[in-house]
């Protein structure tokens, strides 16, 4: 079954000029259509303003379509009485980790969600100790999450997610202001969720390397779908990855300029071993 | 430098004052502060006195650790003391000057003073004693008869405890704004008092400018988590009532009760005021 799935989607945001009037409209998203798979990973690329993060935050029904539908978990966003089962089946971790953390107690962030959603007390507190120990991070739950590294935050916020018992969850860059070893337990992280759990991850992120561990990756522009596939036959279109103005994955630019050289190497090298490979069968 | 302003500082010890109901520690604090208004002789403050050490003893809070938040009220305590002091009517005791120093005076000037140091030690302790959740937590539920008049309790325990998570990271914003504006040749030190307001104005822009970017954030992230006001809201932290907060309520009750009563013992104090 499509865990999310939508046909036609369009988002419109008016610019305004100094008067207020609007002189502008620009289109957010442009006719997209897409569909995930439940238990699928996804990772979705696009530079700024690609309409990346707008389809984020349709998957969460925290923006309303302009035009055609998205269903999650078979339940169409335009739907109001059932926006909160949405957001509920739905979450969503956003990009800065500070303003997304609520409590000033790593465990009373965590059953934030829970507690909105009108769960038992007791309830709570084993669905929060078991997110806690999904993300790795019960050893901290007494915490203050100012004391947390970028890393240990944004791992709160998605036990604060888990919480909620969401059967998709939608990560809006949520690497970005992480360093590389906090980068890396995100990603752990996400990867087991997926795996273990079973968990569909939409993945929105700038990291090529990021996008390689997924199971399809989806390049976004001005609002539209421009590849869709596995990362192999996405990173393989060198050249429209280029023309879009992002970069593919260090190994793939490098087997791309040794075939340009004239070198017998497969276009969809992904990492450094398969390039060890590829260069040893050389000759 | 901004990071040594400590609020709510809480002192993590465990004992019967850490234990106690947050909603019992506040309505103590109040009845409390109000209490120490009715005192009118030096029996009542020696009650008062007394209780607070008892109070301070069980909390296992050192004394000194109480003492550091009178810094901050020296200059206004000093200020109210020296006004009672020269400014009350009655027997001249010592005359200089334009100056005259009653008995009345010396009196309520010192029965102020020690009002204040016995309020400010007293609802210290409260915050000492009492995490900034915990606080919050009371407060709302102790707001909550009064939603019947449209008092938005949830939304002000929110507010208060969103307010204590992000002070923190504020501070840390205005100390990076700071230094990056110092780095840009910005002088923050010399000058006179409105030269030195205005080189505010350079950090509190960009400071109010992410601050509302923050709150836009954090506002999504939590209709992003199905936050919707009190309605069909649970809590996993329910505030319980235990045998201990009974008991406090109990010497509550028989501290006010002795106060109230020290006021109508003139002949005892009169003793007091013999012997000291």
């Amino acid at each position: 079954m499509d865990m999310v799935r939508s046909e036609g989607l369009m988002h419109e945001y008016a610019v305004r000029g100094d008067d207020g009037e609007v002189t502008q409209r620009i289109r957010a998203l442009d006719h997209v259509d897409l569909s995930v798979q439940a238990g699928e990973f996804i990772a979705v690329l696009g530079h700024n303003g690609s309409g990346k993060s707008t389809f984020a935050k349709h998957v969460n029904a925290l923006l309303f379509p302009d035009g055609g539908t998205l269903w999650v978990d078979g339940m169409d966003t335009k739907e109001e009485d059932r926006v909160w089962e949405i957001r509920q089946k739905a979450g969503m971790v956003f990009q800065n980790p500070d303003n997304q953390i609520i409590a000033s107690v790593v465990e009373e962030d965590v059953a934030f969600g829970p507690e909105n959603l009108g769960v038992e007390p007791t309830k709570i507190r084993t669905d929060v100790e078991d997110s806690l120990r999904a993300v790795n991070m019960l050893d901290y739950r007494s915490h203050s999450p100012n004391k947390l590294s970028g890393g240990q935050k944004q791992r709160v916020a998605i036990a604060g997610v888990l919480a909620m018992k969401p059967k998709c969850i939608v990560l809006d860059e949520p690497t970005a202001m992480l360093d590389p070893s906090g980068r890396q337990e995100v990603m752990r992280t996400i990867q087991r969720l997926n795996k273990e759990d079973n968990i569909t991850i939409l993945h929105i992120t700038h990291y090529m390397e990021e996008a390689v561990q997924a199971d399809r990756v989806v390049v976004m522009d001005h609002g539209k779908v421009v590849l869709n596939g596995t990362p192999r036959e996405v990173f393989s279109q060198v050249e429209t990855i280029k023309e879009i103005g992002l970069d593919v994955p260090q190994m793939t630019e490098l087997a791309y300029r040794l075939r340009q050289e004239g070198l017998e190497v497969p276009a969809d090298i992904l990492t450094v071993e398969e390039m060890v490979d590829a260069l040893c069968r050389l000759k | 430098m901004l990071r040594d302003i400590t609020i709510g500082q809480y002192y993590p010890v465990d004992s019967v004052i850490h234990r106690l109901d947050p909603r019992t520690k506040i309505i103590g604090t109040i009845v409390y502060i109000i209490a120490l208004f009715l005192v009118k002789n030096l029996l009542g403050f020696g009650i008062a006195i007394i209780a607070l050490a008892a109070l301070i003893s069980l909390s296992k809070v050192p004394f000194r650790y109480i003492v550091r938040g009178l810094k901050t009220i020296v200059i206004i305590l000093l200020f109210t003391v020296l006004l009672n002091m020269f400014l009350t009517k009655g027997d001249p005791l010592i005359h200089f000057w334009i100056f005259t120093i009653t008995r009345q005076g010396i009196y309520t000037a010192g029965f102020m003073g020690l009002r204040l140091i016995l309020l400010i030690i007293g609802s210290s302790l409260m915050t000492l004693t009492t995490t900034p959740i915990q606080l919050t937590d009371g407060i709302e539920s102790l707001l909550r008869p009064l939603k019947k008049i449209k008092v938005p309790a949830h939304d002000i325990a929110m507010m208060m405890s969103i307010a204590l998570r992000f002070i923190p990271i504020l501070l840390e914003e205005t100390d990076k704004i700071m230094k990056a504006q110092m780095a840009r040749g910005a002088d923050f030190e010399s000058g006179n008092l409105l030269q030195r307001a205005k080189s505010m104005v350079p950090i509190l822009v960009p400071l109010f400018i992410s601050a509302f970017r923050r709150a836009d954030e954090l506002a999504t992230a939590m209709e992003a988590r199905c936050y919707r006001g009190d309605v069909g809201r649970t809590r996993m932290k329910e505030l319980h009532y235990g045998r201990r907060d009974a008991v406090a309520y109990l010497i509550l009750l028989l501290f006010v009760g002795g106060l109230y009563a020290s006021r109508y013992l003139p002949a005892v104090s009169q003793l007091l005021h013999m012997i000291l």
